[in-house]
C-alpha cells in the first residue's frame, strides 16, 4: 500500500507542481520571465528565460531558473540536459547540482539523483535545500526511512520550504507515519491553494480508510477545479472502492455529461449505477458502451449480468453468448450462461453450459454447485451428490480460511486496544498467539517496549520484517528501535 | 480502468442493490386492503427491550430478542410472553425480566409475570411455547446466552422452572427453538438452534481500532457450533440425542428454525437459517435420526451458491401448489430468500423472479412471518428489519429500519407495500410472531425491537372470509403440532401445518387460520395428524375458530 501511495503522490506532485518563489518585475527578459513564472505562465517564462540566456549565455542564474521552470512545466529531460551542461561548467557550485538532483528525481533516475545530492551537500553542508534534494533523492531510491531525517531537516526554515513540507508529508504517508495528517494540515494552512497537496492528503486519507475526511478534502479540490474531469474520475473511482455507489454514479455522471464518453467511462458509470440500484439506467449506458465498441468484453458481460438481475433471461443469454464468443474458454462465462439458460427453463442447455464450465475449470466450485442442484431438481440425485460433495469441500475450506483470517485480525486489534489501555502483558499474550503474522509481531514488539524488554522487541520486529519485507513502515519501526537501543 | 470497476462489479455479482425507497406521505395507505396500527401502548403492553449495549460491543447485545403467543390459561385468548435481554453478561437479580402479559379479552393485557412465578436471571434470546408434557397446558422454553430454561405450566396460572429435571439446559449461545414430535411417539421433542462458539473473553475488537471505532464483530470470525436435539422421554424428562440423531455433524451459525414436512413423507423435517454459512435442511429419516440434506435440497445457498446472513425463517405454501416452500430473512447486501419446493425434498431459489428477495437488499431482515393479511386465501409475509451495527457502513443503510409487508398475488409473486404507520416507522426489528389476539378473524403481529418498544400491530380493514382451527391431539401430541391441514373451497386448496417455533427467536399462535377470500363454501378440511391418522371434516362454518379433536382412527 505504502509504495503505491508514494508512486501516486510523487507523480501528482509533478503534475500539479510547486508554487514558485516570487520575483520582482523588471523590464529585462529575466525579470519578466521571473514574473511570468510567479504567475504560473510557464510557457512565457520559458520563452523569456531562453531569450535572456541568448543575451547572456554564460549567466548561470538564468540557466538555473530556466531549468527549474522546465521542471515545473514537466519537461524533465530538457531540464536535465541543460543542468548537466551547467554542472559541467560550474562544478564547484552547489546550486546546479541541487537542481540537477531534483531533475533526476523527476526523471526517475534515483542513483544519479543521489550522487548529485551528495555532492551538493558536500559543497554546502548547511543548506536546507540540499537536505531537500537529498531527502527527495533517497525517497526516489526507495530509502524512505533515510529520507525522513533529511526532509525533516529541510523544513526547518522559517517559513518552511513548502516543496519540502509537501515531500515530507508524502514520505510520511508512504511510511504510514502518524505525523502524516498534521504535516499535510500544516502545509495546507501555509498554502491553502495547493491542490496537489490537498489531493495527496485526500488520497492518503482514503488509503487509511478515513473516507469522510478524505472525501471532504477531495470535495474542496473539486470546488477549486470543477471542470477537471481527471480529478472527478479519480474521486469516482475512490467512491466505488468505498462502496459509495450512488455518490460514485453522480461523479461519473458529471464526467459523462462533460463529454468524456469513452468505453471505459461508460463501463465504470454503468457499474456504479447498477450497484446503486439504478439498473435501468445502467443497462442504457452499457448499450451505449456496446455501440462504442462491440468487440470488447466488459460491457457485454456486465450487461448480461444486469439483465439477469432484471429477470430478462433471454436478453442476458444473448449478451453472455457474445461474451463466450469474445472470450472462448472462460469457465466463468459458461457458468453464467448456464444460469441464464436455467432462468429460461432451458434445462438441457443449462446443463451443457455447466458441464462445459467444469471441463474448462474443474476447480470452479460454483459450477459444481450449479450442476449439482440442477441434477437434483431433475431427479438425478446420485450424480448430483457427487458434484455437491466437491462443492461442499471447497466451501468448507473457504469458510475455514475466512474464519482463521477474520479471527486473527480481530484478535490482533483487541491486542492493540489492550495496549492502548495500558495492559501490555495481556496484549503480548494475545499477539503471541499469532507468531506468523507481521501485524501481531509489530504489536508484540510494542508491548515488549512498554514492558522495557527492548532486545526482545527488536527480535519481534526483525521477524515481522522477514515476514513482510515490502512493508516500509515495519522497516522504519525497526530502524527507530535500533536507534533507540543504541542511544541507551 | 478495470481495477476501478472491481468493487462495483462485485456488488453486481450478488445482485444489484435496490434503492431504499422513500415513503411518500401522500401515498400512505391508499389502496391497502388492510391497515396495521401499533396498539401496544393502549393495550397495556409496556415493554422496552434493553439490549445492554456497552462500549465493548459484545455480540449478543445486538441479537435479541423474541416473543411467543400462547394461551397459557386455556381461556381461548392469546397471551404474550416477551423475552428481555440486557445487561450483558446477565448480572443476577437486579436485571430486567422477561414478561408475561395476560389477554383481558377486551384488547388489553395485564402483566402477570410476578404472579406467574416467571423468574430468570439470564441474558434472554428467544422463546417457544408448547405443551411438552401433554397435560393440556402450554409450557415455555426460553433460550438464553448461557443455560436455557424450561417452564412447566402448573395449570393454575403459575409456572415452575423444571430445566434441571427435564435436562434441557444446554450450553453456549442458544437462539431459536422448536418443538415437534420427530419420532412419532406422541411426545414433543425439542430442537434448539445455537449461534456461534462465543464467550466473553472471545470478544475481539472489530471496527477501526486506529480510530477507536468499535463495532460488533461479524459471526464469520467465530467458529460454528452444532444445534441441539432433545428426545422427549414422555415422563417430563428429555435425553440429549444431538449425537445419535446425526444433528451434531452439521456445524453452523444458526439463528432461525422452522419445522415442517417438506417432502410430504409424514415426518417433520428441520430447516435452520444460518448466518454467513449455508442453511441446513435436516431430513427426518425416522427413529429420531436425520440426514443432512442441505446441499442436495437446493435450499442451503442462494442461486449463485453463496451463503447468506440468514436470520429468521418460515415455511408455507406460497404458490398454491400444495407443497411447503421456505423463506429466509437475510442480512444487508443480500436478497431475502424464497426457496420454492419442487417436490421430493428439492427446492429452487426463486428469490429474484418472485419479487420476494430484491426489496431486501438495503435492509437486514430478522423476524419473518407468513400470514394471510387480508384473508385473501393465500399467505403474505411480514418481515421485521433492523441492522446490527449502530452505524452501518453500507451506503444508504441505517440502523433502524422499517418493516416489510410482502403481498402475495396468490401464485408466489410478491410486492413490498407497507400498510399503516408501523411500516413507516424505523426501529431495530428482531423477533416477530403472529396471532389473532382479539379473535376477530384476522392476523395481528407482535414485534420485539432491539433496544426499543414492543409493538402490537393490529390488523384492521376489509377482509375476506376466514376460518380457524385449534387442534386437540390424543394419540398425537396434545396440540397437534406437525399436523397438516388441507382446506378445500371452491376457490381451491390451501395447506398449513401446525408449528411451534418459527420466524426469529419466536413462536406464533398455534391455531391454524385460513383466509377464504371470496369463497363462500368450504368443501372439506382434511387433517393428517402426526400419528398418521387422517381425518376429513365437512359442513364447516366460516367466521369462527373450531376445536378439532383427533379421532381414535380414521373415521
Amino acid at each position: 500500500m505504502t509504495s503505491v501511495l508514494l508512486g501516486v503522490a510523487l507523480s501528482l506532485t509533478a503534475i500539479v507542481g510547486v508554487t514558485p518563489r516570487p520575483a520582482s518585475a523588471d523590464a529585462d527578459p529575466f525579470a519578466r520571465a521571473n514574473d511570468a513564472r510567479r504567475k504560473h505562465d510557464l510557457a512565457t517564462a520559458v520563452r523569456l528565460y531562453e531569450e535572456a540566456l541568448r543575451e547572456d549565455p554564460s549567466n548561470g542564474k538564468v540557466a538555473l531558473a530556466l531549468a527549474e521552470t522546465l521542471m515545473d512545466a514537466g519537461q524533465g529531460p530538457a531540464a536535465e540536459s541543460l543542468l548537466v551542461r551547467l554542472v559541467a561548467s560550474l562544478p564547484e557550485r552547489p546550486e546546479p547540482r541541487r537542481a540537477l538532483a531534483l531533475a533526476y528525481v523527476q526523471n526517475g533516475k534515483a542513483s544519479e539523483a543521489l550522487d548529485q545530492a551528495r555532492q551538493a551537500v558536500i559543497l554546502d553542508p548547511g543548506n536546507l535545500e540540499g537536505h531537500f534534494c537529498m531527502g527527495s533523492a533517497l525517497a526516489t531510491a526507495g530509502q524512505l526511512e533515510q529520507a525522513v531525517p533529511e526532509l525533516e531537516q529541510s523544513v526547518k526554515g522559517s517559513p518552511p520550504d513548502l516543496r519540502a513540507l509537501h515531500r515530507l508529508a508524502i514520505v510520511y504517508a508512504a511510511l504510514d507515519d502518524p505525523k502524516t495528517s498534521e504535516t499535510f494540515q500544516k502545509l495546507l494552512t501555509l498554502d491553502p491553494r495547493n491542490l496537489g497537496a490537498r489531493l495527496n492528503w485526500a488520497t492518503y486519507l482514503w488509503q487509511i480508510r478515513d473516507f469522510e475526511r478524505g472525501n471532504a478534502q477531495m470535495e474542496r479540490v473539486l470546488r477549486a477545479a470543477p471542470t477537471n474531469l481527471e480529478l472527478r474520475k479519480k474521486y469516482a473511482a475512490s467512491l466505488v472502492e468505498q462502496a459509495r455507489y450512488s455518490q460514485a454514479a453522480k461523479q461519473w455522471e458529471v464526467v459523462w455529461n462533460g463529454g468524456s464518453r469513452d468505453y471505459d467511462i461508460a463501463c465504470s458509470y454503468a457499474a456504479a449505477l447498477g450497484a446503486s440500484g439504478r439498473v435501468d439506467q445502467a443497462v442504457r449506458i452499457l448499450r451505449t458502451a456496446v455501440q462504442i465498441d462491440s468487440q470488447k468484453l466488459l460491457a457485454h458481460h456486465t450487461l448480461g449480468r444486469l439483465l439477469l438481475v432484471q429477470q430478462k433471461a433471454a436478453e442476458a443469454a444473448a449478451e453472455l453468448e457474445i461474451c463466450a464468443h469474445l472470450q472462448p474458454g472462460s469457465a466463468g462465462i459458461s457458468l453464467e450462461l448456464g444460469r441464464a439458460y436455467e432462468a429460461q427453463e432451458k434445462t438441457e442447455k443449462a446443463e451443457t453450459a455447466y458441464r462445459e464450465a467444469l471441463r474448462l475449470d474443474p476447480a470452479l466450485s460454483k459450477a459444481n454447485y450449479a450442476l449439482g442442484t440442477l441434477l437434483a431438481r431433475t431427479g438425478r440425485r446420485e450424480e448430483a451428490s457427487r458434484y455437491l460433495a466437491i462443492y461442499q469441500e471447497a466451501f468448507q475450506k473457504e469458510q475455514q480460511a475466512a474464519l482463521a483470517g477474520g479471527s486473527r485480525h480481530a484478535e490482533v486489534n483487541l491486542g492493540w486496544e489492550e495496549l492502548r489501555h495500558g495492559r501490555p502483558e495481556q496484549a503480548l499474550e494475545r499477539f503471541d498467539r499469532h507468531p506468523d503474522n507481521a501485524e501481531a509481531l509489530r504489536g508484540a514488539a510494542e508491548a515488549l517496549i512498554a514492558l522495557h524488554r527492548d532486545a526482545e522487541a527488536i527480535r519481534k520486529l526483525e521477524s515481522a520484517v522477514a515476514l513482510a519485507p515490502e512493508d516500509a513502515s515495519l522497516r522504519y519501526e525497526l530502524d527507530r528501535q535500533y536507534d533507540r537501543v543504541r542511544k541507551q | 480502468m478495470r481495477l476501478l470497476l472491481a468493487s462495483a462489479l462485485a456488488a453486481l455479482l450478488v445482485g444489484a442493490a435496490v434503492s431504499k425507497p422513500a415513503t411518500s406521505p401522500a401515498a400512505k395507505d391508499a389502496g391497502c386492503p388492510v391497515v396495521f396500527t401499533d396498539v401496544a401502548a393502549q393495550a397495556g403492553l409496556k415493554f422496552v427491550h434493553e439490549r445492554g449495549a456497552t462500549a465493548n460491543h459484545q455480540l449478543p447485545e445486538t441479537m435479541g430478542s423474541g416473543l411467543a403467543w400462547l394461551d397459557y390459561d386455556n381461556d381461548g385468548w392469546m397471551d404474550l410472553y416477551v423475552v428481555q435481554s440486557g445487561p450483558f453478561p446477565a448480572s443476577g437479580a437486579a436485571r430486567l425480566k422477561n414478561r408475561l402479559f395476560h389477554n383481558n379479552h377486551d384488547g388489553t393485557f395485564t402483566d402477570v409475570t410476578e404472579k406467574a412465578g416467571l423468574k430468570d436471571a439470564s441474558y434472554g434470546m428467544g422463546v417457544v411455547a408448547a405443551d411438552y408434557d401433554n397435560d393440556g397446558y402450554v409450557d415455555l422454553f426460553v433460550t438464553n446466552f448461557g443455560g436455557n430454561i424450561l417452564y412447566h405450566n402448573n395449570g393454575d396460572g403459575t409456572f415452575t422452572d423444571v430445566t434441571e429435571k427435564a435436562g434441557v439446559k444446554g450450553s453456549g449461545w442458544s437462539t431459536s427453538a422448536a418443538f415437534a414430535d420427530f419420532d412419532g411417539d406422541g411426545n414433543l421433542d425439542l430442537f434448539v438452534v445455537r449461534y456461534v462458539d462465543y464467550s466473553i473473553d472471545k470478544n475481539y475488537y472489530c471496527g477501526d481500532q486506529r480510530k477507536g471505532i468499535r463495532q460488533y464483530c461479524s459471526p464469520k470470525i467465530y467458529p460454528p457450533i452444532s444445534n441441539l436435539m432433545f428426545h422427549n422421554n414422555g415422563d417430563g424428562t428429555f435425553t440429549d440425542v444431538t449425537e445419535s440423531s446425526g444433528i451434531s455433524k452439521a456445524l453452523g451459525k444458526g439463528l432461525g428454525v422452522v419445522v415442517a414436512d417438506f417432502d410430504d413423507d409424514g415426518r417433520p423435517d428441520i430447516y435452520v437459517a444460518n448466518d454467513t454459512t449455508m442453511n441446513f435442511l435436516f431430513h427426518n429419516l425416522g427413529g429420531m435420526t436425520f440426514e443432512d440434506a442441505s446441499l442436495i435440497s437446493g435450499a442451503a445457498l442462494n442461486q449463485s451458491g453463496q451463503p447468506s446472513g440468514g436470520m429468521g425463517t418460515n415455511a408455507g405454501d406460497l404458490d398454491g401448489d400444495g407443497k411447503l416452500d421456505i423463506v429466509v430473512a437475510n442480512f444487508e447486501a443480500e436478497w431475502n430468500g424464497y426457496f420454492r419446493n419442487v417436490g421430493s425434498g428439492v427446492f429452487e431459489d426463486v428469490s429474484g423472479p418472485s419479487g420476494f428477495g430484491p426489496p431486501a437488499y438495503s435492509f437486514s431482515g430478522f423476524g419473518l412471518n407468513l400470514l394471510d393479511a387480508a384473508n385473501a386465501g393465500h399467505l403474505d409475509a411480514f418481515i421485521a428489519n433492523g441492522h446490527v451495527a449502530e452505524a452501518p457502513t453500507m451506503e444508504g443503510v441505517t440502523y433502524a429500519e422499517r418493516p416489510f409487508l410482502m403481498w402475495n398475488d396468490g401464485h408466489g409473486k410478491f410486492t413490498e407495500r407497507g400498510c399503516g404507520a408501523p411500516f413507516r416507522r424505523e426501529l431495530v426489528g428482531r423477533g416477530s410472531a403472529t396471532a389473532d389476539y382479539d379473535n376477530d378473524g384476522d392476523i395481528d403481529i407482535a414485534v420485539s425491537n432491539s433496544g426499543g418498544p414492543l409493538e402490537l400491530l393490529r390488523n384492521d380493514g376489509r377482509h375476506g372470509g376466514w376460518i380457524g382451527f385449534l387442534l386437540r391431539g390424543h394419540k398425537s401430541n396434545r396440540q397437534g403440532i406437525g399436523a397438516r391441514l388441507t382446506l378445500e373451497t371452491e376457490a381451491g386448496r390451501q395447506i398449513r401445518e401446525v408449528k411451534s417455533g418459527d420466524s426469529y427467536l419466536s413462536s406464533s399462535d398455534p391455531r391454524v387460520h385460513f383466509g377464504l377470500g371470496t369463497a363462500r363454501e368450504i368443501r372439506s378440511l382434511t387433517i393428517r395428524w402426526p400419528s398418521g391418522i387422517v381425518q376429513t371434516i365437512k359442513d364447516l362454518t366460516p367466521g369462527r375458530y373450531d376445536t378439532i379433536e383427533e379421532p381414535d382412527k380414521k373415521p
